[in-house]
């Protein structure tokens, strides 16, 4: 019997225009989806590849300079000393950490398009202090991307809604539901069929969809498998409410009236309050502020005696400290090095909330995700792309790493009272990107848990309705 | 008949649980969203000016200074945030709000919070104007898909136009009917927006924000009549009731959540920003081989010294009676005002093409039109931004000019850079005190839409006087 619902649903599925043009609708905007994100990806890759070429053209000058360094020793040309100097061979050297997430990030652009994707590698520099921003319009970031993660969240519901609002009201509303259960066939046996038929359908065409995806923008095929589990359990969440609104027996009007109100309260109303919720918890903070704190701090410590600085120093940085060639030479040199280490501590611990809100939104976001399965699947997408805010802050701890290693080596050779030669100048640290750190699992264990509890009322729904299903 | 058919149509709005438990849940959305939008403002309304008033102490309390020093030292002024921001954020949340000024460099502007969220504030902030701009038309396609499938299943309809009804005057009543559900809410709004405004009279001085309240709530009037013309309409021409609703919903779909995003990806495509680093680069090239390529910084600067040596008649700069480092200095301002002049002009001049695109699409598209214009009447889009943007910059160009001129005019000599001017003469500066563009500017900006919009009343009020409408037609 069911194989007959099956062969004659199809054939119904297939007769239906709206559902067609709708199909390829779906079809027609992911191909657009995944052209647009191509695109902006290129554009994108273009930009970190120039800093990165500036990177690559500037070892390419600087090396030959620390080679006549290292083999002429005393006897180099003068106006290579700067060179020798650490402050101005960190300085000369103009290295970048750059946030370059995968080609997957064409599909699902997040929150790429609002970072300034590169920092600057250098003894003053902090993270929280970005030398640059990239350039935006601030109206498209507010009309957002129409990336294929957009479809996917967005568009495909509403595939899923107009195909299934009236799997069992329409047959009832032209009188065909009393015959069909004459011949023995049960409403709950055809409304499943049915629904899962679509499921099946639409399943399929959402893999085929992120399979071009991939082909196209070239993306690493092992986040494919969370992408097609991504959209499977997305889709049995909306046909479980597709499902359940059947139930009730009432009109396909209704029904198309009720589920059009799910794709509302789903994908605009619990965001939004979600998002009300996070930024009422936990604000951004200004950043301006901390700028120009961080600007007095770097002037009055730099006006301290040099003294203090050095009482200060020898608190903050024992180990350094006992490293310093006695009787003290040239105390102006070593100031800077002390200014700069006490300066920087000093920023880093009031930069520290700055970089502690970020993660603390990040959690309450996932706390509330079973209030916000939207935000499941979206966050399944976006940080298998790499594009998400986490992602983005995972960067930056790297790029802090590095900054450190950096000012720990270059303070070294300075404190030390050396100078740069080859040997130290390929010591210089350039950046190396963290390893990408996908959520997928708890999200999709969300989606699933949210996907069995309204199975679970679906079928609580078709036993208690039975006379009016 | 007219007053009768709006009459019965509330009344069976009002008999129907769904409809009227709906009205009731956006009506208490709206009531929260402005509220919290209110207190949302005055948290980012105090932060700006709390902000910008330690800058200027901070400024003004530099101590005693060299006037080069301190135009290194700089300061940062902040957009004020528009008091109908509680109405309409607009861009504000992904615009930079605060600029930092300095010599030698003009900055953006910095620190967008949406940079510093997740991916879930790009699903939308609950606020007044996504409540106005989203679910109210919904609220008038559900109002409006079957309002005449209930008179043609009931009988009513042809007893109507039997009786000698119009079915023009029909449509009319209906759709005044369905626009006067958006006109109550809108009143509600109005009025807590009025009171709320009223609360901070500082804030709300001046004809322009009443003004602009006006102008956005005869916006959202308007916007509501093209719904609601429409979706009667529609509702009339097809007789099933599904499919009634679901052409709506889905010219909802379109216009509210897809073609926007459409139109500025097609609009980013047309016109590719260049990026930060690349745009900067340029710059400095400019600036040190001249805007021609061919006049190296040397060489002006070398110009510029003989020229002044030839006015003071002396053959060193060590010997003016004025210090040439400041004139040398201001000269430079000037060479650097004239590239940032050409890039950020070119720039600015992508942007505003950007916004023209999205623009035209108001021709299609008539949310596009409501969405700039709100944006607009907020005070709260491009045109503002990039207003605010060179009103800082004037600001910085006249101070850093200032502090040029003390340093060359002020009574130091050529090379001494540890002279200083007393901290009380930073106090005298002039802060800077930005005036937001008038309403008639803002909406100058928005010629397009106001154009489109206005079209698009037209043409749905065109339609309903169509001979089409017929009683066989609506029977």
């Amino acid at each position: 019997m069911i194989t007959t619902i099956l062969q004659y649903e199809l054939k119904q599925l297939l007769r239906k225009r709206v559902g067609w043009a709708l199909f390829l609708f779906i079809l027609l905007g992911g191909g657009y989806a995944i052209a647009y994100g191509w695109l902006n990806y290129q554009h994108y890759r273009t930009q970190i590849d120039e800093v990165q070429q500036k990177q690559a053209e500037t070892y390419a000058e600087l090396a030959p300079k620390y080679d006549t360094l290292t083999q002429l020793g005393d006897q180099a040309p003068e106006r290579l000393n700067s060179f020798g100097d650490p402050i101005m061979a960190d300085w000369w050297y103009r290295r970048y950490s750059t946030w370059l997430p995968g080609s997957l990030s064409a599909l699902a652009v997040g929150q790429r398009d609002q970072q300034t994707p590169y920092h600057r590698i250098q003894l003053y520099r902090n993270v929280n202090l970005p030398e640059l921003e990239e350039i935006n319009n601030p109206e498209q970031l507010l009309a957002g991307n129409f990336d294929l993660s957009f479809v996917l969240v967005y568009l495909l519901p509403l595939l899923v809604i107009v195909l299934g609002f009236n799997a069992l009201s329409q047959d009832r509303e032209e009188g065909i539901l009393s015959l069909l259960k004459v011949q023995g066939l049960t409403p709950k046996q055809l409304l499943f069929t049915r629904v899962g038929l679509q499921f099946g359908l639409l399943w399929g065409l959402s893999i085929l969809i992120c399979s071009i995806g991939f082909g196209v923008v070239a993306a690493d095929w092992a986040h494919w498998p969370a992408w097609v589990l991504g959209c499977g359990a997305w889709l049995i969440l909306w046909a479980g409410l597709v499902a359940w609104v059947n139930t009730w027996g009432r009109s396909s009007a209704f029904n198309a009236t009720v589920l059009a109100g799910f794709w509302i309260v789903l994908l605009i109303l619990l965001p939004a309050l979600t998002n009300f919720w996070v930024d009422r918890t936990y604000p951004v903070l200004p950043r301006s502020e901390f700028m120009a704190t961080a600007r007095d701090i770097s002037s009055q410590e730099w006006d301290r005696p040099v003294a203090a600085i050095l009482a200060d120093f020898q608190k903050t940085r024992p180990d350094l400290y006992a490293k310093l060639p006695q009787p003290l030479r040239d105390t102006q040199a070593i100031k800077v090095f002390m200014y700069n280490e006490n300066s920087m501590a000093k920023v880093e611990q009031l930069g520290a909330p700055l970089m502690r809100t970020g993660s603390q939104r990040l959690g309450l976001e996932n706390r509330l995700k079973y209030l916000n399965p939207a935000y499941a699947f979206n966050a399944i997408l976006t940080t298998s792309a790499g594009t998400e805010l986490s992602n983005f802050i995972d960067w930056q701890n790297a790029t802090k790493e590095t900054l450190k290693q950096n000012r720990e080596l270059v303070t070294q050779i300075g404190l030390a009272g050396k100078t740069f030669k080859k040997a130290e100048f390929e010591r210089l640290p350039t950046f190396k990107a963290p390893p990408l750190k996908a959520q997928v699992g708890g999200n999709l264990l969300c989606l699933g848990v949210l996907a069995g509890l309204l199975w679970l009322l679906v079928w609580w729904s078709a036993q208690r309705n039975a006379a009016e299903v | 008949m007219l007053v009768q058919i709006i009459q019965n149509e509330w009344r069976i709005a009002w008999r129907e649980r769904q409809l009227s438990v709906l009205w009731i849940i956006i009506g208490g959305l709206l009531l929260f969203a402005t509220f919290s939008g209110w207190q949302n403002f005055q948290r980012i309304h105090h932060e700006r000016a709390e902000a910008a008033q330690l800058m200027r102490q901070k400024w003004e309390n530099q101590g005693d200074q060299n006037p080069h020093s301190s135009a290194h030292y700089g300061t940062y002024v902040y957009k004020p945030v528009s008091i109908l921001h509680f109405l309409d954020p607009g861009i504000d949340k992904f615009a930079g709000v605060s600029l930092r000024l300095e010599g030698h460099v003009q900055h953006g502007l910095a620190f967008a919070a949406a940079s510093e969220q997740s991916s879930l504030s790009r699903f939308g902030d609950l606020h007044t104007g996504l409540i106005l701009q989203v679910l109210v038309p919904l609220l008038l396609i559900f109002v409006a898909f079957n309002s005449f499938q209930r008179e043609r299943s009931s009988g009513a309809l042809r007893l109507m136009l039997a009786q000698g009804t119009a079915p023009r005057s029909l449509l009319w009543g209906k759709i005044l009917a369905v626009w006067s559900m958006a006109l109550a809410l809108l009143l509600l709004v109005l009025v807590l927006s009025g009171v709320l405004a009223l609360s901070q009279p500082q804030l709300s001085q001046g004809t322009d924000v009443w003004l602009r309240l006006l102008g956005l709530t005869t916006l959202y009037a308007l916007y509501y009549f093209l719904i609601s013309a429409m979706a009667v309409q529609l509702a009339a021409a097809i007789r099933q009731p599904a499919l009634s609703l679901l052409s709506l919903l889905s010219i909802w779909v379109l216009s509210t959540v897809i073609l926007p995003k459409v139109v500025a990806a097609s609009a980013e495509q047309q016109k590719p920003l260049l990026g930060v680093m690349q745009f900067n680069e340029q710059m400095h090239e400019e600036r040190e081989k001249g805007l021609n390529g061919h006049d190296p910084e040397d060489a002006r600067s070398k110009r510029f010294e003989r020229k002044i040596l030839a006015k003071y008649g002396v053959d060193d700069p060590s010997k003016l009676p004025i210090n040439y480092d400041g004139l040398l200095m201001q000269e430079d301002e000037y060479y650097g005002n004239a590239v940032w002049d050409k890039h950020f002009g070119l720039l600015n001049r992508d942007l505003r093409q950007q916004a023209q695109y999205t623009a035209w699409s108001s021709f299609v598209n008539p949310f596009q039109a409501l969405r700039n214009l709100s944006l607009s009447l907020a005070n709260a889009d491009l045109y503002q931004h990039l207003h605010f943007q060179k009103a800082a910059e004037m600001y910085r160009r006249t101070l850093i000019r200032t502090l040029n001129e003390k340093m060359a005019y002020g009574g130091s000599k050529t090379g001494d850079w540890d002279w200083t001017v007393p901290e009380a003469w930073f106090s005298e500066l002039e802060d800077f005190n930005y005036q937001a563009p008038a309403m008639a500017w803002s909406l100058q900006q928005r010629t397009l839409e106001l154009v489109a919009i206005a079209a698009w009343a037209l043409l749905l009020i065109l339609l309903l006087w169509m001979p089409w409408w017929k009683a066989e037609r609506l029977l």
